[in-house]
């Protein structure tokens, strides 16, 4: 919605594996700290356990898992975060609020539309379907995850 | 006495008085009527002791002549009990019993060749048999044979004399010979043997086996001849004694002296003795009749009822005869005696009396000091007194040298008094200077003592101090740890503060989260949201800062603790090591006391013996005051020697080395 109003989107970057990604802040319901995690057999290996965010239960995703990405161990624990999301919000039928792992959050950037880069081929550590662009800053580059590609094969449907 | 009753007065007057006169002849009978009436009581008393002494030998004769008969009986018994064992040992063999003569006597002589004194001796023998060989024997027989004085003879059954006509056997006898079967003696019987009449004690023997008697073997002795015996005997005891002895009818059958006395009767001559009396046992008390005296004895045989008497007598004069040869010869022998005990006590005195007469002489001399005693030696004997003399010259020789020793003595007795005075003067300088020297030694003491007290006190304030340190440290350590627990509480909080700060920085994310979600509305709250990041941040780094610092303080605090414990110990040694140096030196105290107290009993020693070095310095004087005098006493005894002069130039030569001395002490004195 915020894009019909400017040409500005705002993003929430957070660390993976040292390196920063971001979702879109119009995504993102919360950030809560770590809380207990209810561990669920015969799940697939994305996904942690469930956790009770104010009465609901909700799924934990590992995004890396998702992603293809290595699981570091070389991070603060105390700083990790669970960063609460809502997607397919487009399609009623698609909407889904699930829960997913960051090692820590690092900030609300607004970025303006023409500073979003596509990612170039070679250099992709993810699928590009689970990506949406890349942008610079403060001299990091900040991938951006497609979070609704991300979640859907939570869904079960893909 | 002698004034009063003034007996040279009555001397001189009254006895030249003729009734004086008279008076002292009487006087003079006077001393000799005792000495004539002793002399007559010695007179009686000497004839009693005689009289006495003659009823005794009178006595003994009569014993003497009835032990006679009993002897002759026992023996003239014994014989006749050997030949008629012999005869009964040849009975058997009746060729042998032809006995000779000379047979018979070599028996009697091989066995008792002195035994047969006087009697008659016959064998009786088988009369049958001897009435076969009468004949033979007969005409051999001659009986003026005799042997000695014994003969023998063989009777035939008929009881005629063989070898005397005239010798009649009495017919009983033989009965009762035939019937005996032990030997005995039978009474006295008369009968007549050449002519001459005897009284005859017969001994009857029997010889015989076990069955029956064959004969006899007899002996007769003749009385008659036994008083000569007796008298031959004792002839040397009283040869005035006569014996008579009388058969059981007091007829005398015999008499030593007087042959008329025989066949008379005693009553005839002795009228005081019945013939009771005469064979009364115990009547052995001489009595007299006439003008003899008389002792009974009665002999009895054994088994014979008759007995005899012996009579022996003495004429009573013969008794006290000699009596006044016998006073002067004793009055002689005590004359004798006298002269005797007067020369052995002149001889004795002679001996004894020179000498201790010389020797009381010597003492005297000794006894006025003079000690120049030689005692005459000349006169030596081996007696007590010469031992004496000799005894007293060594004790007089001893004691010359004892007192010239002692006059040595008491020379160098006064020389060493002198020396002693000296002496003694010297130690009591000594004294005094130790006195001085000792209170010098005692008061510095008692400064060392007032030095030990400060030091011990000063040591005890030390010791509280070093204690008070050590609590104060342990203080301080403990004030150390409570900024520890302070600084970890701090350290506490800071988390707290952290915490906050990570919700806050979560919470202003939510914030700008919310904010880009609202768009262009909440880019204002969003700016607040992203201030309040940035306040977050820096409380975050303040925090970390704190803790930082925090961190370090507790690291410095607990090392400057650990630095104070450390130092706690050695403070308590440091307080230890101080309380020991006090206790110490309250013992130094106390031992510096002891010595300063004994000091004081050491300072009191050498004063006393400084008074005591003073007395004994005039203990000194005075001895040589009491040397001085002895030497005067000794010089009491007198003996002229060499000694005595070389005593006397010594002693000079000692007096004139002291002062010489003195004279150099003075000397020496006065240079220092």
């Amino acid at each position: 919605m915020s894009e019909t109003y400017s040409n500005t989107i705002s993003y929430l970057s957070f660390y993976l594996n040292g390196e920063l990604y971001a979702f879109k802040v119009s995504d993102v319901i919360e950030v809560i700290e770590l809380q207990k995690v209810t561990l669920i057999p015969k799940t697939p290996p994305h996904i942690l356990g469930v956790i009770n965010f104010r009465g609901e239960i909700l799924p934990l995703i590992d995004v890396r898992k998702i992603c293809g990405l290595k699981t570091d161990k070389n991070f603060d624990e105390n700083q990790s975060v669970i960063i609460v999301l809502e997607t397919g919000k487009d399609t009623p039928e698609n909407l889904l609020t699930v829960s997913c792992m960051a090692d820590a959050v690092s900030d609300v950037i607004d970025v303006k539309m023409a500073d979003i880069m596509s990612i170039p081929d070679f250099d992709a550590k993810i699928k590009a379907e689970y990506t949406e662009g890349i942008f610079e800053h403060n001299g990091d580059y900040i991938t951006i995850l497609n979070s609704s590609a991300i979640f859907s094969i939570n869904n079960g449907k893909k | 006495m002698r004034k009063i009753l003034n007996i040279d007065a009555i001397k001189n007057q009254f006895f030249s008085t003729k009734i004086g006169t008279i008076i002292r002849r009487w006087m003079v009978g006077a001393v000799f009527f005792p000495l004539v009436m002793i002399l007559l009581f010695f007179y009686g008393y000497v004839k009693d002791l005689m009289v006495q002494n003659s009823s005794a030998r009178l006595v003994q004769l009569s014993v003497a002549s009835k032990n006679v008969i009993a002897r002759v009986v026992n023996k003239n018994m014994n014989i006749c009990s050997v030949l008629a064992n012999t005869f009964a040992l040849y009975h058997s063999d009746t060729s042998k019993v032809n006995f000779s003569r000379e047979d018979i006597i070599r028996i009697l002589t091989s066995n008792y060749p002195d035994s047969i004194s006087c009697g008659l001796m016959g064998v009786y023998y088988d009369w049958k048999a001897f009435d076969a060989e009468d004949e033979n024997l007969r005409e051999n027989s001659k009986y003026e044979k005799w042997y000695g004085r014994m003969c023998w003879f063989v009777a035939s059954q008929e009881n005629k004399p063989i070898l005397d006509k005239n010798f009649v056997f009495d017919t009983n006898l033989f009965d009762d010979v035939k019937k005996i079967s032990k030997a005995r003696v039978f009474s006295p019987i008369e009968t007549v043997v050449f002519g001459k009449r005897y009284s005859a004690l017969p001994v009857v023997v029997p010889i015989k086996d076990s069955e029956m008697v064959y004969g006899c073997v007899f002996s007769y002795i003749f009385i008659n001849e036994l008083t000569d015996v007796v008298l031959q005997k004792k002839s040397k005891a009283y040869n005035q004694a006569s014996v008579l002895i009388a058969d059981r009818n007091a007829q005398i059958v015999s008499s030593s002296s007087n042959p008329d006395f025989v066949g008379k009767k005693v009553g005839e001559f002795l009228t005081k003795v019945s013939q009771a009396d005469l064979f009364n046992y115990e009547n052995r008390v001489p009595f007299s009749e006439g003008e003899m005296t008389f002792v009974t004895e009665k002999v009895d045989f054994p088994g014979v009822s008759d007995s005899m008497v012996v009579l022996s007598y003495v004429p009573s004069k013969a008794m006290s005869s000699g009596i006044f040869k016998k006073m002067f010869s004793i009055l002689i022998l005590c004359c004798v005696l006298f002269l005797l005990v007067i020369v052995i006590s002149v001889v004795v005195g002679q001996r004894i009396g020179t000498p201790v007469k010389k020797m009381l002489d010597g003492v005297k001399r000794l006894s006025a000091g003079n000690l120049n005693v030689n005692f005459d030696l000349k006169s030596r004997g081996n007696t007590e007194i010469t031992d004496l003399m000799v005894t007293l010259e060594d004790f007089v020789k001893n004691q010359r040298r004892r007192v010239n020793q002692v006059k040595k003595s008491a020379v160098n007795m006064n020389v060493a008094a002198k020396e002693l005075a000296r002496s003694a003067s010297t130690m009591a300088g000594g004294s005094n200077e130790q006195a001085s020297a000792s209170e010098q030694v005692s008061s510095a003491m008692q400064e060392m003592v007032s030095s030990i007290t400060t030091n011990a006190e000063n040591a005890h304030k030390t010791e509280v101090i070093a204690t008070q340190a050590a609590d104060s440290v342990l203080r301080a350590n403990e004030s150390v740890r409570q900024t520890v627990d302070f600084m970890k509480e701090i350290t506490d909080k800071i988390g707290i503060i952290n915490e906050i700060v990570g919700k806050t920085d979560l919470l202003a994310v939510n914030a700008a989260i919310e904010a880009a979600r609202v768009g262009e509305l909440g880019k204002g709250f969003s700016v607040v949201a992203a201030e309040i990041r940035k306040l977050a941040e820096k409380s975050q780094l303040a925090a970390q800062e704190i803790d930082s610092l925090t961190e370090k303080g507790v690291k410095q605090a607990e090392s400057s603790g650990e630095l104070l414990i450390q130092l706690v110990p050695e403070m308590t040694k440091t307080s230890e090591l101080v309380h020991d140096i006090a206790a110490l030196s309250i013992e130094q105290n106390n031992n510096a006391v002891q010595v300063n107290s004994a000091i004081q009993q050491l300072n009191d020693i050498i004063q006393q013996n400084a008074a005591t070095s003073e007395e004994l310095s005039a203990s000194a004087d005075e001895s040589q005051a009491q040397a001085e005098f002895l030497s005067k006493v000794m010089s009491y005894y007198n003996f002229e020697n060499e000694n005595g002069n070389e005593i006397l130039r010594l002693t000079r030569e000692a007096e004139a080395i002291l002062k010489r001395i003195d004279e150099l002490k003075l000397a020496n004195n006065k240079k220092l």
